[in-house]
């Protein structure tokens, strides 16, 4: 598995999702802040996780964590994602780049290709012998709160993001990055 | 800095001194974890130093006491394991310097600093974030959370220098 094609597929999912919902309309875009950053990533957890279980399980012996704690892990997400689900829509709102009271439906639909698609995407990500190592990863940050890691996914994705951005505009790309219909991780501000 | 890239200058740097041997054994995830733990207080500060110019309520320009005092805390009990790791790094002939007094200091002395050195000040925002959010967890377990961000991003960057870390086994 790669840190950076997790990240990018992430992107694109969300991405995908959002115009295929919303092609209609007229797009106007602005960027993500990290809390609406945090908030999509923190929703779409649940089902991450679940597709990430879903193929460590049988790649894993019978006391690794995700053996004995996925279903626990899964929960915690769930009731992140619960508590996240309306700032989760305006991230969502952004990414497709409409606005007013029928795109939140629209939005909403849009979540939840993103939420099926996610899980997808990372079974054909990872390889069973990332396992271990992802396992221990979360063993070691299962201190950390559904919040917390949900916020430093948002984090490593926009610095990630960042690089992305910057080769594509030394290899000529940047109409293209500038046609991406993924809004732009706004700068980090410190309120 | 890219993480990647940032991370890499570990592996860069350890695995100079023993270039010319012709396979060196790999760390295993205690060892990588051990050497990221004794490094973290002086990243941790060299970060906020290069990154003077995030606000001063950012958390690398001024970390929490708490959090200082537990990645500072958790140096000594790691020494052993970093040792060994050093040793396997820099190979057979030269292995005996992880053995010195000095070894330890001279890593978080050079490497520490190095490392903050690569950080790219359009990404001192994204890691702060990071910081902030690794913050709660214990000295063992966040150098464990950067050994690990280090074994899948090193896939990332396939013509990058690579720390050679086993392949990992189950969390303990």
């Amino acid at each position: 598995m790669k840190l950076k094609s997790i990240m990018t597929a992430f992107a694109s999912i969300v991405a995908f999702a959002a115009t295929t919902a919303h092609a209609a309309q007229t797009t106007e875009q602005s960027c993500l802040t990290q809390p609406e950053l945090q908030a999509l990533i923190a929703s779409i957890m649940p089902d991450a996780v679940r597709g990430l279980v879903g193929v460590c399980r049988p790649a894993l012996p019978a006391g690794a964590y995700l053996q004995k704690n996925g279903d626990a892990l899964i929960a915690a997400f769930d009731a992140e994602a619960r508590s996240s689900v309306d700032a989760a829509g305006v991230a969502m709102r952004k990414v497709a780049g409409v606005k007013g009271e029928i795109s939140a439906a629209l939005s909403a639909e849009a979540l939840v290709k993103v939420k099926q698609e996610i899980g997808v995407e990372l079974t054909k990500e990872i390889k069973p012998k990332d396992c271990p190592g992802i396992d221990r990863l979360l063993f070691h940050a299962s201190a950390l709160s559904p919040a917390n890691f949900a916020g430093l996914l948002g984090a490593v994705g926009t610095i990630v993001e960042a690089g992305n951005a910057e080769k594509a505009g030394k290899g000529g790309k940047t109409a293209a990055r500038k046609k991406s219909s993924f809004p732009p991780i706004c700068p980090i501000t410190f309120d | 800095m890219r993480i990647p890239a940032t991370l890499a200058l570990l592996a860069c740097a350890m695995s100079s001194a023993a270039s010319a041997q012709s396979a060196r054994p790999c760390l295993t995830g205690n060892e990588a974890e051990a050497l990221f733990q004794v490094m973290l207080p002086d990243v941790i500060r060299e970060m906020g130093r290069v990154c003077a110019a995030l606000p001063a309520n950012a958390f690398l320009r001024q970390p929490s006491a708490s959090f200082t005092a537990r990645i500072n805390a958790g140096v000594d009990p790691a020494i052993p394991a970093a040792q060994a790791g050093i040793r396997k790094l820099l190979g057979p002939d030269a292995g005996f310097i992880a053995d010195s007094q000095f070894a330890i200091p001279a890593v978080r002395a050079i490497i520490g600093p190095a490392i903050a050195q690569t950080v790219k000040p359009a990404d001192c925002g994204g890691l702060d974030k990071i910081v902030t959010n690794l913050a709660p967890l214990p000295p063992r377990n966040l150098a464990a959370v950067f050994a690990g961000l280090l074994q899948l991003s090193q896939n990332d960057e396939k013509r990058a220098p690579r720390l050679p870390i086993c392949p990992m086994g189950r969390p303990r």
